[in-house]
């Protein structure tokens, strides 16, 4: 069975493996912005992407966002609460962390950011339809590994790099070639503040190394555009 | 690409106290009747930032495209 794209892993089902998902699905569509599953949410589905982009994050207590993960159509979240014991682990001396660890709490909060259409499937379904398609099986492993590699990646970026590193990183890897267009469904224009819950900081914090590296000649400020001058300069940052 | 882009103004956070418009260099800014902040005068806007910067409670974003600049060092 192909592979196909890892961002995209139910765009290529087998036939009968995307049939019997169908036979248990819900569509729902969303407007952009809207909340389609909040943390701490109780019995929440499996969500399949079919059309457009949702950002999964969590929220901290004063309000501050985490980006952990943005998902175009053939994506997936909230899989493994579908194979989560509702009653085992976590910490007991916190019902939240317990609850979200057990699988019975949605453990991070997903809103719309373009117009999107969503299939829902309840829990008890999709650990059903796995069990029962072996092709659906492959491709939820592959997923949830591609997403373990994704947060092993996030996890050493905010831990172990400065918020200068990962602004000169976020910067490389999202900047576009000029003369080139964007895929379709990019994200192609970023505020200060989503880059700073992308990558793990403050707006003023963001808004201030881009400052520094505006007076470094790394990048120059445009209307509406930030241009990157040097990416090897860039690059130095990142790794740094 | 739209080059007229301005900034966003989240009415649902602004509280009106009209730090922006006092503050807009070029005047582009003006409170409407329901003592919002309105961008009156588009093309009079820099796109400066400012009026992010000043904003007490977030409600205003700029949206910036990165691009790679085509002389630059891969």
């Amino acid at each position: 069975m192909s592979e196909g794209d890892p961002s995209a892993p139910y765009l290529s089902l087998a036939p009968a493996a995307q049939r019997a998902l169908d036979a248990v699905c819900v569509t729902r569509r969303y407007e952009s912005g809207q909340v389609v599953m909040l943390e701490g949410e109780a019995d929440a589905p499996v969500f399949v992407v079919r059309r457009g982009t949702v950002r999964v994050y969590r929220t901290s207590l004063d309000g501050r966002e985490q980006t952990l993960i943005r998902l175009g159509p053939g994506a997936a979240f909230n899989v493994p609460a579908a194979f989560m014991d509702p009653g085992a682990g976590g910490d007991r001396s916190s019902p939240a962390v317990a609850g979200a660890r057990s699988g019975a709490l949605a453990p991070a909060s997903a809103a719309a950011l373009t117009p999107v259409e969503l299939a829902l499937i309840s829990r008890p379904d999709f650990c059903q339809t796995v069990i029962h398609s072996p092709d659906l099986a492959l491709v939820v492993l592959r997923d949830l590994a591609t997403k373990v590699h994704h947060l092993t990646d996030l996890t050493h970026d905010l831990g172990l790099l400065t918020v200068r590193a990962r602004l000169a990183s976020f910067l490389l890897s999202h900047g576009q070639a000029p003369a080139g267009a964007p895929p379709p469904g990019a994200h192609v224009r970023w505020t200060h503040h989503e880059i700073a819950a992308q990558i793990g900081t403050v707006r003023e914090v963001v808004s201030r190394t881009m400052r520094t590296f505006v007076k470094d000649g790394t990048i120059k400020l445009e209307r509406h555009r930030i241009v990157v001058l040097d990416r090897e300069a860039l690059q130095l940052e990142a790794e740094s | 690409m739209n080059d007229r882009v301005l900034p966003e103004i989240d009415m649902s956070l602004c509280t009106g106290c009209r730090l922006c418009v006092e503050r807009c260099p070029t005047h582009a800014v003006e409170l409407s009747a329901e003592q919002r902040p309105v961008i009156v005068r588009p093309d009079d806007c820099a796109y400066c930032g400012l009026c992010e910067e000043m904003c007490p409670v977030g409600a205003i974003s700029l949206a910036y495209e990165i691009v790679l600049d085509a002389s630059g060092t891969d």
